[in-house]
């Protein structure tokens, strides 16, 4: 088999975090397998990996299809001037519950971005790479995560990074 | 109590996880020979198939005998897929009404399939493109079934197991899945059974 039950775990809370909820989650997993069974993975490349690929591209065909745009731009174009990085998602300080409200309200790019920053463990620069965008265009999204976070009630962020 | 962002996504994300059914129905649909992983020799023999087929089928333009494998296939993988239903019922005649748009009307088949009960209700769906009805049964041992009705189109299915001719219906083992395919009363029926 490709997948054995700890990847199919790994993929299925991937794509929960592409789609915020569980229902869809499963239907983008086994969509995902399937089509990685009809075109499997080279030899030479990570069938875990692939299969995130294959998902992602999915993900973004089916938003489209919905006429949702996965990926909308930051007004704020500059923001790569910012001294900003994942860092300051760091001192975020947040509730179980808080965040449970907050998820299935953000944007898939944006519940992806925190992800790949809280389980895989990537900076800005990793996450652009990872999602084939430009690190000024990640941070520009870190920055609106953040804004929408914060003005999210109970969230808050430690006194040192407050406004 | 408040936590840090990344803890909170952290439990959030892990705390999701597949439930036993939806890993096995993933494992089923792995261990189909289909999608086994091939190595080159099985690439060139299939390469060599492929070509015969096609060489058969351009001397000899009857249906391919792979049809029945193809409608079981596709029955099996909608069977793991268990898309939402879109009516409920416990009766043939319960659904039959919402079934309006297909060209002919749900008939119970001659092993009484719907008769032993076990229904939950039904969806549209399609084997090979053709408009069919979908629906959902759960045998005594809570085995989940999905049974389809559709025109039957000898055109487009070739030959199939008449039943009202005595014939027995095709018995397909795909995905892990036995399905059975058959016609009767001028319907294509397919039973998916786990």
């Amino acid at each position: 088999m490709l997948f054995d039950h700890a990847m199919l775990n790994r993929l299925y809370r991937y794509a929960y975090a592409l789609l915020g909820e569980e229902a869809g989650a499963y239907d983008l997993l086994q969509d995902t397998v399937e089509r990685c069974l009809r075109k499997p993975p080279a030899e030479s490349t990570s069938p875990e990996g692939y299969a995130r690929r294959v998902m992602r591209n999915r993900y973004i065909d089916l938003a489209r299809r919905r006429r949702v745009s996965p990926e909308v731009e930051d007004a704020n174009g500059d923001i790569e001037t910012l001294a900003i990085d994942t860092q300051c998602l760091e001192e975020m300080m947040v509730s179980r519950q808080q965040l449970e409200r907050v998820w299935s309200q953000l944007q898939g790019i944006e519940r992806e971005i925190l992800y790949l920053w809280a389980i895989d463990g990537m900076t800005a620069a990793e996450i652009a790479a990872a999602t084939g965008s430009r690190r000024g265009t990640v941070l520009s999204r870190i920055h609106r995560l953040r804004r929408r976070l914060g003005s999210n009630d109970g969230v808050s962020v430690t006194p040192s990074e407050s406004p | 109590m408040k936590s840090g962002l990344k803890q909170r996504v952290v439990e959030l994300v892990e705390s999701k996880g597949l439930d036993d059914a939806q890993l096995r129905r993933l494992d089923a649909m792995q261990r189909t020979p289909a999608t086994a992983s091939l190595n080159r020799w099985a690439v060139a023999a299939a390469l060599l198939l492929g070509l015969t087929v096609a060489l058969t089928v351009i001397v000899w333009p009857g249906k391919p005998a792979n049809m029945t494998y193809a409608i079981a296939d596709e029955v099996a993988m909608n069977h793991l897929k268990r898309r939402p239903l879109e009516v409920a019922g416990q009766s043939l005649d319960e659904v039959r009404a919402y079934f309006n748009e297909l060209d002919f009307q749900l008939l119970e088949d001659s092993s009484a399939t719907l008769a032993m009960g076990g229904l939950q209700g039904g969806r549209y769906c399609s084997i090979q493109g053709k408009a069919a009805a979908q629906l959902r049964l759960r045998d005594k041992a809570d085995h989940m079934q999905t049974y389809y009705q559709a025109p039957y189109d000898k055109a487009l299915f070739g030959d199939l197991p008449d039943v009202t001719r005595g014939q027995q219906p095709a018995v397909v083992e795909v995905r892990g899945l036995t399905v059975y395919v058959w016609t009767e009363r001028g319907l294509l029926f397919a039973l998916a059974t786990e």
